[in-house]
């Protein structure tokens, strides 16, 4: 599965930046680290379903939390 | 490439990306018996920031976004907060496709895989938002023509099932759960008005978003505020409940006309899936736009592929159950969302304010 999605990923991109009219370096670069990003995404999902998601203003949510217990939660 | 959409296109879009996926949620249901309150006081929250979102657009003079903003705020702030917004875009296009695809299998594909669904209207996502916000403000207006009317009629059918003694008593346990429910509607969907300033490039003319923004909003809330209402008179305060799940599907699921009009509930279904899916690319769009001014790109059509892709794994990442989706859509705050809906655009415009009104200023001494 994880070869598949490498594939589909390489075939997307292949595709994308054979249909530009002008491929500068800097689009091109920007392009294959964010398609590479989400490649990689894919497979760490496919890895670990349980993959934890990041929370920078958790201990905001939990300050708030503490300041109106009724209010719910982030 | 400058895209321009005329004020009653964008209008269409507006409302329908704020009625999107909102209807199959139990939408202010911590207020119960008082949703109605709540909504109004939604409404009143929601306004003033509406119209700063607006204004925050008028003050760019029909520049284009990413210029204008670099122009009004500075460059680097410019740019965080354009990072900050292409987050919190992707994460809510992510959310819709999971919420729509939990949907799909929930009602009516239970052995078909999440993922195969999400791709579905990720990739049709990728391909409207590809055709840009022009083409997409023309399509909501064919469409949204053919939604309302579907829940409209739909409107008019409920009402054969409706019990207004629902809504009795008023305030029975006091103002908190009016707030909480209010609070709750500005979460989700009211302030997600604050993703059209990063959607759109260039208007009409100056007063263009005022004329987009708050009649956008104001007929979404109306609309909303309407449907939810006769959902919550069909099923009452018990199964009006973040537990219960599609209450509008439900609802409509138990319309009866004589035996003959019956099992209406698949074409609510589909009205659905199309608001979702503009949703879906409206966010993927605004994620693409306001990545492309973090970056410093004049175009943003390149990286509509890698963060459409993306979504697909987002959609079974951030939310993957049911149960998760309703504690998402009907939590009462939550600091990231606080951050982007009030903190940030209320400090974006005073900046933008206070040097518009020092540059006039230079310009008159100038003059004299």
């Amino acid at each position: 599965m994880i070869i598949l999605v490498i594939l589909g990923f390489i075939a997307a991109g292949y595709l994308e930046i054979r249909s530009w009219q002008e491929r500068p370096w800097q689009k091109v670069a920007v392009f294959l680290v964010l398609m590479g990003a989400s490649a990689l995404f894919s497979i760490l999902l496919l890895i670990n379903p349980d993959l934890p998601v990041p929370q920078p203003f958790a201990v905001i949510g939990s300050w708030l939390k503490k300041l109106w217990p009724g209010g719910g939660g982030s | 490439m400058r895209e321009i959409v005329p004020d009653g296109q964008g209008r269409f879009l507006a409302v329908f990306y704020l009625v999107g996926n909102s209807l199959f949620l139990a939408l202010g249901s911590r207020s119960g018996q008082d949703l109605w309150l709540a909504f109004l006081l939604a409404v009143v929250m929601a306004l003033p920031l509406v119209v700063i979102y607006a204004r925050m657009r008028v003050l760019l003079h029909r520049e284009p976004l990413g210029p204008g903003l670099e122009r009004l705020v500075g460059k680097w702030p410019a740019r965080l907060a354009a990072l900050l917004y292409t987050a919190y875009a992707w994460r809510l296009a992510g959310l819709v496709c999971s919420d729509m695809s939990n949907f799909i299998q929930a009602i009516s594909l239970p052995t078909t895989p999440e993922v195969v669904l999400a791709a579905c209207f990720a990739l049709l996502a990728l391909w409207g938002a590809k055709l840009g916000v022009e083409a997409l403000a023309r399509w909501a207006s064919v469409m949204g023509k053919i939604v309302f009317t579907v829940l409209f009629g739909t409107l008019i059918l409920l009402m054969t099932d409706t019990d207004f003694n629902q809504f009795l008593p008023i305030m029975y346990h006091g103002f908190q759960p009016v707030l909480h429910g209010a609070l709750q509607l500005l979460d989700f969907p009211f302030l997600e008005t604050v993703l059209l300033f990063w959607l759109f490039d260039c208007f009409q003319n100056k007063n263009s978003p005022y004329k987009v923004f708050i009649p956008g909003f104001l007929i979404a809330a109306l609309g909303l505020f309407i449907i939810s209402g006769a959902t919550f008179a069909v099923l009452g305060a018990e199964s009006y409940h973040p537990n219960y799940y599609f209450p509008l599907y439900s609802a409509v699921a138990r319309i009866d006309v004589a035996t003959f009009l019956t099992r209406l509930e698949a074409i609510v279904g589909m009205t659905l899936a199309t608001g979702s899916f503009l949703k879906i690319t409206v966010c993927l769009l605004a994620a693409s736009k306001a990545l492309s001014i973090a970056l410093g790109f004049a175009d943003y059509r390149f990286l509509v592929t890698p963060l459409a892709l993306g979504l697909i794994p987002a959609s079974q990442y951030f939310i993957t159950t049911m149960m998760e989706i309703e504690a998402s859509a009907t939590k009462v705050y939550s600091p990231f969302v606080v951050l982007v809906h009030v903190v940030i655009p209320v400090f974006f415009w005073l900046l933008a304010e206070v040097r518009t009104r020092m540059g006039k200023g230079a310009k008159r001494a100038g003059q004299a």
